[in-house]
């Protein structure tokens, strides 16, 4: 039988009340009475090894450990005894006897919770014998300082990456000689560590430190600031630590909470050397600096000296998938209102727009959460969505600890596939055709005809479409077999689970993501049963912003619609965007930079891009405005400036510029803040019924590409060319700077290649060089570049960003 | 998944595990059994076995790391261990280890180049009556007869036993 009545129990003389089941250090945590600990950490489970949290109950003869004897009622607990404090002063004794005395240049000093224990119990170092363990120094990445000369085995680092990280971290040897280490002791970057930095977070001691943060401030000089992520559309919480106006390291507002390695590291660019701190203007053929009057007067007159010349229609603007709603509303106040144009434009186009507009319309429910997914009983997750926006894996993870079960949609042999209970194989082309698969499964298994989907009015042109379309096998011949299909509808058709699909809408195509939903519905999941995550961080605050819901600049679906259209661009201002870099087809967008009239770029950098501008104005990032963006899950996400811009800042800069074009105080009177409200409360639109969406037999049609396939597939490499990312050390990490394709170790060997070899990779589309990266987890035949990736952008083309295509690799003579 | 990928180091691990798939408490046995097929634990097989019996390698290594009798490097055709329990600790085992660390030129826990010979250290056999002793292979070789066995001992492969 369970008790669930109320336990007391008495602490240090004081009485309380706690749940069943609630352990008697979280029982006196809740009354503000702090028992030293080590290896208990709040949210991780407790292992009871370090003995600090050791404590005394009346009538029993030895101590007992508080971290993992649950309350019972009427006991009497004694925290801080003289018998306690003997014993926990033993404790700390014997672990300085291995710890080197160099807190005075230590940058834990201050939070170190040795230090602090040591110094609250009086405990002296050389009580014992002092023998250091000389372990070495591992020190070969960018971002986490390992050093297990510090460490206290307390193993908070080793259950937080089995919780949410790679899980490489374990206790190796044994007795003296066991320390926390990867498999074969290998340095972190050779050990497949994603660098979410979550054990950096937990760990008591300076084992384990944020190499940037070394030497450039300590606890007591530092402030702490929430704010919001920029990398991703999951808009995840991160804590600024500041000296200054100057971030030293980031945290997350939980101990025991999730940021992926770009989320927690990827903030040195902020005060990066090639940071733009003053605008620049073109004098006789070269950029120089200018102060920021002449320039802002520069970037107002050239825009309005083409709409003169040519009107309205000749001048457009092309805004990042990363800045603030508040931005994106300033500029478009400014195109529109200002420069009376409608020529605007993101890359969205060709990173999801059109599978992002579908969501928008066909689930009429509201989106799910991070939290649902972590909460779910089935998951059902398709493509790379997971690496695209990486704080789904912890999730994943969670849910997948609590007994879910996960279904992966995916052709990659990786963690997912490894963690999934069935592993439905197919290659993104194919993802459409393998969900229709499940849903007829589903409806076959459904003898009692109790699937809910069955009662939405459009259920017999589903139903026959779908008959229809399925006469055509499963186009992967290595795909999944019918058995992969029953037991994964085992799995989602159990209609008392709670089921969550999630996919990137810039990893799969529209007719995945319609064929996504109609499981959803099928299956009756009308609600936060869909996670739409997305690369860029505003994806959904961008597009409802500038289309007021609608899309931005609807003349064309493949995105570029402001070149591709009859009307030619003379005039263009860019924000946060580098279109020479990251959009595909980068020839095409040189030669139609190369004839403008007037190019205003505002970015951190001086890129390829702002290279060509004749009016370079420095942008600021988000941390330094505040704002909010709309996250993945539909949310409206608020974050205050955290530290002040370099230089003007985004708003100060648009304002100022509308103010020269005849829109005064853009800024304040236009207060975004009532209409974004209003706009985001849209983003989900609940009201519509649920339907289903009939297949077409044409999106079936997927050829056979013959010899070595390339698809776009976000499972390998860091996002390095993103500008960001690459100064804020993201570079050292990955020594393929999107130049790399990754090919299956069959594939290497048949070409007689080697891991780093440099290749050149011919598609329909265009020839490049490129550096081979040998990935096991690849099958033959297939290649894969990192999206988004010039490599990539080149390869694929800007037609599908997908692939696949087929190339033909050949290693270059040299 | 995989055709030609370590081919045989995969099949032969993943041949050893089915009777250990799906049983539990088999992750040790499983080491076992994996060494006694290729004399140590090789780093693919390791691999393998994470994934056949769904162990994050790490925890994989951490066991495979913990126990002395699993190997992570080759080892040699002959294994000759110094006992250094604590009879023969006081009879000179230091002494007789120091002398065939430099009669074959090898360090303890070493294995020569050709792979004949792994000399390592042992923590008592039960024959503290002939202290100091040395075992080479499975036999107990009291000191003063251990150049002697060690000279005798065929090199190639057939010295197995």
């Amino acid at each position: 039988m369970k008790e669930t009545a109320p336990i007391t129990l008495t602490i240090d003389g004081r009485e309380i009340t706690v749940t069943p089941g609630t352990t008697i250090i979280e029982a006196a945590a809740a009354v503000g009475i702090d028992i030293p600990h080590l290896c208990y950490c709040p949210g991780l489970k407790s292992t009871g090894s370090c003995r600090l949290c050791i404590v005394e109950i009346e009538g029993l003869r030895s101590p007992v450990v508080a971290c993992k004897r649950k309350a019972t009622p009427g006991i009497v607990v004694h925290t801080d005894s003289p018998t306690i404090r003997e014993a926990r002063r033993f404790v700390v004794e014997l672990l300085l006897s291995r710890h080197p005395r160099e807190c005075l240049a230590c940058d834990k000093s201050g939070t170190c919770q040795l230090q602090r224990y040591a110094y609250e119990l009086g405990a002296r170092a050389d009580h014992f014998l002092v023998e250091y363990p000389n372990h070495p120094v591992d020190d070969g990445n960018p971002f986490i300082l390992r050093d297990p000369n510090y460490c206290v085995l307390c193993g908070r680092c080793v259950r937080i990456c089995h919780l949410q990280g790679a899980g490489i971290l374990d206790f190796i040897d044994r007795g003296l000689k066991t320390k926390v280490g990867t498999p074969w002791d290998r340095p972190l970057d050779q050990s497949g560590c994603d660098f979410c930095g979550s054990c950096v977070e937990v760990c008591p001691t300076a084992a384990l430190i944020e190499r940037q943060q070394r030497g450039r401030g300590r606890e007591w000089e530092l402030r702490r600031s929430t704010s919001v992520c920029g990398y991703c559309g999951a808009a995840c919480a991160v804590d600024m630590h500041l000296k200054g106006d100057e971030i030293v390291r980031t945290s997350t507002p939980q101990q025991v909470d999730y940021l992926c390695a770009r989320g927690r590291f990827g903030w040195a660019h902020l005060s990066h050397p090639e940071r733009l701190t003053m605008p620049l203007v073109r004098e006789n053929g070269t950029l120089v600096t200018a102060d920021w009057a002449e320039a802002l007067d520069a970037a107002a007159n050239g825009l309005t000296a083409v709409r003169g010349q040519w009107g309205p229609g000749s001048v457009g603007g092309i805004i990042g998938t990363g800045v603030s709603n508040e931005v994106a509303h300033a500029f478009q106040r400014l195109m529109r209102a200002g420069l009376g144009t409608d020529n605007l434009d993101t890359s969205l186009g060709f990173k999801g727009l059109d599978v992002l507009r579908d969501i928008h319309e066909i689930y009429s429910g509201k989106r799910a959460t991070l939290e649902d997914i972590a909460g779910a009983d089935v998951l059902l997750v398709i493509g790379d969505a997971a690496r695209r926006s990486p704080a789904i894996w912890p999730k994943v993870k969670q849910a997948l600890a609590s007994g879910a079960s996960l279904i992966y949609v995916g052709f990659y042999h990786g963690r997912l596939a490894k963690a999934a209970s069935v592993w439905l194989r197919s290659r993104p082309e194919a993802a459409e055709a393998v969900l229709h698969h499940m849903a007829a499964t589903l409806l076959r298994l459904d003898e009692g005809g109790r699937l809910p989907g069955r009662r939405y009015g459009d259920f017999r042109n589903y139903r026959t479409a779908l008959q229809r379309a399925l006469t055509k096998p499963v186009p992967d011949p290595e795909g999944p077999d019918e058995s992969d299909l029953i037991a994964a509808c085992t799995f989602f058709g159990d209609l008392s689970r709670k089921a969550v699909v999630i996919f990137a809408v810039d990893g799969i195509t529209r007719g995945t993501a319609s064929a996504a939903v109609n499981l959803a519905y099928l299956t009756g999941r009308t609600e936060r049963a869909v996670y739409p995550a997305v690369s860029a961080a505003n994806a959904a605050g961008i597009l409802t912003v500038l289309g007021n819901g609608k899309a931005p600049a609807e003349s064309g679906s493949r995105g570029t619609p402001l070149f591709a259209g009859k009307t030619l661009v003379r005039g263009l201002y860019v924000l946060a965007e580098d279109p020479l870099s990251t959009f595909p087809d980068s020839e095409r967008w040189r030669e139609m930079m190369g004839k403008l009239d007037f190019l205003v770029v505002q970015d951190m950098f001086l890129t390829p891009t702002a290279a060509l501008a004749d009016v370079v104005l420095p942008a600021s990032s988000h941390v330094e405005e505040g704002g909010s963006f709309i996250s993945a899950a539909g949310q409206l996400v608020r974050f205050d400036r955290v530290i002040p811009p370099v230089g003007m800042g985004n708003p100060e800069i648009l304002a100022q510029i509308g103010a020269r074009l005849g829109i005064p105080r853009l800024r304040d009177v236009n207060d975004p803040t009532a209409e974004i409200e209003r706009l985001a409360s849209n983003c989900t639109a609940p009201g519509s019924k649920p339907a289903l969406f009939a297949p077409s037999v044409s999106h079936f049609v997927v050829e056979d590409t013959p010899g070595i396939s390339l698809v776009g597939y976000a499972s390998c490499f860091h996002p390095v060319h993103d500008a960001k990312l690459r100064r804020s050390g993201f570079a050292e990490l990955e020594p393929y700077d999107g130049d790399g394709i990754a090919l299956s170790p069959e594939d290497a060997e048949a070409l007689g290649i080697v891991e780093g070899v440099e290749v050149v990779a011919l598609s329909p589309h265009s020839q490049v060089s490129a550096r081979v990266k040998i990935d096991n987890g690849l099958l033959p035949g297939v290649a894969l570049v990192s999206p988004d990736a010039p490599v990539a952008l080149a390869l694929l083309g800007g037609s599908w960003p997908l692939g696949p295509v087929p190339i033909q690799l050949s290693v270059t003579t040299t | 998944m995989g055709s030609e990928r370590h081919t045989s180091v995969d099949e032969h691990t993943r041949s050893i595990l089915v009777p250990h798939i799906g049983r539990q408490g088999a992750f040790v046995d499983a080491l076992h059994d994996v060494q006694q097929a290729f004399g140590y634990l090789p780093e693919q097989a390791l691999r393998v076995l994470a994934d056949e019996l769904k162990l994050p390698l790490s925890q994989v290594w951490g066991v495979a790391s913990f126990y002395d009798q699993f190997y992570s490097v080759p080892r040699g055709r002959n294994i000759v261990r110094v006992c250094t329990g604590t009879a023969c600790q006081v009879r000179g085992s230091q002494a007789v280890l120091q002398r065939l660390e430099s009669v074959m030129d090898l360090k303890n826990g070493e294995t020569s180049a050709d792979r004949a010979f792994t000399l390592e250290t042992v923590n008592c056999v039960g024959c503290c009556g002939l202290a100091p002793v040395v075992v080479i292979n499975k036999k107990v070789v009291p000191n003063r007869d251990v150049e002697r066995v060690i000279g005798d001992l065929p090199k190639g492969n057939e010295g197995d036993e």
